[in-house]
């Protein structure tokens, strides 16, 4: 076992080493009307996207969209990118995601990731958790956690990217 | 049965990282992931308070993930180590081990599994596999899983396997089952956006039979029927499940049938108001694939508490617990944004959301013999479970100070929901929660919180201050009192970073159990005294 591990944790290191850039997996998600979608439909070729997740009990989450959402105008136009949210709550809490929209009145595109699909093909242990994608799908940020302001650190990211 | 896919799987890579080579760099076709996650925990005692010293001073639950895509193929392993397991989780974790492996080939058209894969059918009622590290459940199965979508409105799954139970497998020895969806309606029109959509789940369990009750049947077998409608701002789901006669430990084998029923309206205004109202009854729908087992992690379906899920310290002290043997009840949900420059909304819009729930038990009359009772369909019983109204006020006051203010009145039937000779609970609470931006990179929240009860164990208030940077630093330190009765403290003081996908967090803390959302994230928490260091890297 004790082989299986250390194997495992020396391949892990050695491949990131390699490769620090990863591909959008593949995961099916739902829009708000309950239809499926596939995850390589956020994917757009004149852009990067910002991909958000959140949950209705996640009070970071709300933050961090809350303060996207105030500065989105400006943001669409200095950054040259756009904002995608996906909920991962589950048929718990699935139902507020509409109503937390209407009383949020965020400006982005919703999917839903009900059995958090797309969320664990991601590795993602604990929302919020935000990545962004090139043009090409390939994640070229990774952010977890939310503390006031760090949304300008993804920012300046975006803004680097759209200079070179 | 895990090693016997991780060789094929393993060779499987080589073959086709050998052929890549020859066409593409290979880093352009394969890509590689994962993820660490390791929660480690050093325990003290404090008599006084009831908490005592587990086996082992130190506790680690640490899990790591690899995956691996090419092309239409994606395959994946995670290893758990539970070094002893957390204070608070099953202590069926246990050891270190591999505990899921799987190939997956994805098209357009098809997806085919071999190894453990999670899914749910329909919200979940009947059938739903899933990890929530925090809690503590996984209950992957391990086996083979199809999914069809032959045109774009037909959607067809099918599986067979058995389910994970800890470090080992379940007892029941074939969870099978099959999901068909089919569109009926899908009208996507400026003016006009209408979907209509059917489906139907069939779950069939295998057991053995160990106890020595007559006819105690060998297999289980749960029939599920959904349908969804939207029209523009207007959207309606239904579902209801019919399971067949499963006596089992936590129903003290009655020989009676399940069935529940799902409904769920929502309308939501473009004028940013919304609203919500779900409506649940459930009978017998326990289903697990080890029917002696009262651990949730070997449940085939997913039965939530349809209430406000909170991240307030006092509101989590009751929180609703679903009733699966008898329940009936809903929740309602209503959102209001006032908008910007309005005499309400200000300068930056407000917002208003009220959240009601209530839950009863169903109107029973008891049965001779082991058939356990009959109820009448849509009446609610008399004895009452859980009632709350929460109601809560958002507001950006001025450039730099954000804020909210919110008030929740409980009714909490405490001997139904957690069993014993308790009272119940009426409880009133108040919730101011406010953050300033102190400079442009560094903030302050803060939280002020207090439940008012003449029962149980009597007044609570809780006081939280977190201090932030935005380089993903931040410090926070809180309490939660129970100053009248217990006359106890929960305390927590720590620091949290983030760097990227790199999260780094130490604390101390006596806690309770429950929901906890500092440093940039929430999790749930168990009972401890001790430090916490947490590490989760993902690439």
């Amino acid at each position: 076992m004790k082989k299986i591990i250390a194997v495992t944790i020396c391949s892990l290191l050695l491949t990131h080493c390699a490769l620090t850039q990863s591909y959008l997996p593949k995961a099916t998600l739902k829009t708000l009307e309950g239809q499926e979608i596939s995850s390589h439909q956020l994917i757009d070729s004149s852009q990067y996207v910002v991909i958000s997740f959140w949950a209705t009990w996640c009070k970071p989450c709300m933050q961090e969209l809350d303060a996207l959402a105030e500065d989105y105008e400006n943001w669409k136009k200095t950054t040259h990118s756009s904002i995608i949210a996906i909920a991962i709550d589950d048929s718990r809490t699935l139902n507020g995601v509409k109503g937390i929209l209407n009383g949020r009145d965020w400006p982005f595109t919703t999917y839903l990731d009900v059995n958090q699909d797309f969320k664990r093909s991601l590795n993602i242990n604990t929302v919020p958790y935000t990545i962004i994608i090139n043009k090409k799908g390939d994640i070229v940020k990774r952010h977890s956690g939310y503390t006031p302001g760090s949304e300008n650190e993804l920012k300046k990211f975006l803004k680097k990217q759209a200079i070179r | 049965m895990l090693k016997k896919i991780i060789l094929p799987l393993s060779l499987l890579f080589l073959q086709q990282y050998a052929a890549a080579q020859n066409k593409n760099p290979w880093y352009a076709l394969h890509h590689f992931s994962g993820g660490i996650e390791s929660n480690n925990q050093y325990y003290f005692e404090n008599k006084k308070s009831g908490i005592l010293l587990p086996e082992k001073r130190f506790a680690s639950n640490t899990y790591l993930n690899l995956n691996y895509q090419y092309q239409h193929l994606e395959a994946g392993i995670q290893l758990e180590g539970y070094n002893p397991v957390l204070q608070g989780y099953p202590t069926g974790y246990d050891g270190n081990q591999l505990v899921h492996g799987f190939i997956r080939y994805k098209s357009k058209y098809a997806e085919i599994t071999a190894g453990t894969f999670y899914d749910q059918f329909g919200a979940g009622i009947v059938f739903r596999a899933y990890e929530e590290r925090q809690l503590g459940i996984d209950n992957a199965i391990l086996g083979g899983h199809l999914k069809l979508i032959p045109v774009k409105a037909i959607r067809f799954k099918a599986f067979a396997g058995r389910q994970r139970n800890f470090m080992d497998l379940s007892p029941a020895r074939l969870i099978a089952g099959a999901d068909a969806e089919f569109d009926i309606i899908a009208i996507e029109k400026d003016n006009n956006q209408t979907h209509l959509n059917i489906g139907g789940s069939y779950v069939y369990k295998k057991q053995e039979v160990t106890v020595p009750l007559p006819n105690f049947p060998d297999h289980i077998t749960a029939l599920a029927a959904r349908i969804n409608f939207s029209r523009n701002n207007y959207s309606a789901s239904a579902e209801y499940v019919n399971k067949s006669i499963e006596p089992d430990f936590q129903n003290k084998y009655i020989y009676k049938k399940g069935a529940a029923f799902l409904l769920n309206q929502s309308y939501s205004s473009s004028k940013g108001w919304g609203i919500n109202i779900s409506l649940r009854r459930l009978e017998n729908m326990d289903f697990k694939s080890n029917y002696v087992s009262t651990e949730s992690v070997t449940s085939l379906n997913y039965l939530p508490a349809l209430t406000k899920q909170h991240s307030y310290l006092v509101s989590n002290i009751y929180p609703h617990n679903t009733q699966w043997l008898q329940e009936i009840g809903g929740q309602l949900d209503i959102n209001y944004h006032f908008a910007k420059n309005s005499p309400i909304g200000g300068a930056y819009g407000a917002k208003f959301i009220l959240n009601a729930a209530l839950y009863n038990a169903l109107d029973t009359t008891r049965l001779s013999g082991n058939q356990g009772f009959s109820s009448k369909a849509l009446s609610f019983g008399k004895e009452k479970y859980f009632r709350d109204i929460n109601l809560s006020f958002e507001k950006r006051w001025t450039a730099k100070v954000k804020g909210s203010f919110s008030y929740q009145h409980l009714f909490y039937n405490k001997a139904a929901l957690q069993g014993g000779p308790y009272g119940s609970v009426d409880a009133n609470i108040l919730i101011a929660d406010f953050l300033f931006k102190i400079k442009e990179e560094q903030s302050l929240r803060t939280e002020i919180q207090h439940l008012f009860t003449k029962d149980d164990e009597k007044n609570w208030y809780a006081l939280l201050a977190e201090y932030s940077f935005s380089n993903g630093l931040s410090f926070y330190a809180s309490n939660l009192s129970n100053y009248q009765s217990k006359k106890i403290n929960y305390f927590n003081v720590g620091s949290a970073y983030n760097h990227n996908s790199l999260r780094l967090s130490l604390g101390y803390a006596k806690q309770r159990g429950g929901l906890v959302c500092v440093g940039g994230v929430c999790r749930f928490v168990p009972t401890y005294l001790g430090f916490t260091g947490t590490l989760a890297y993902n690439f």
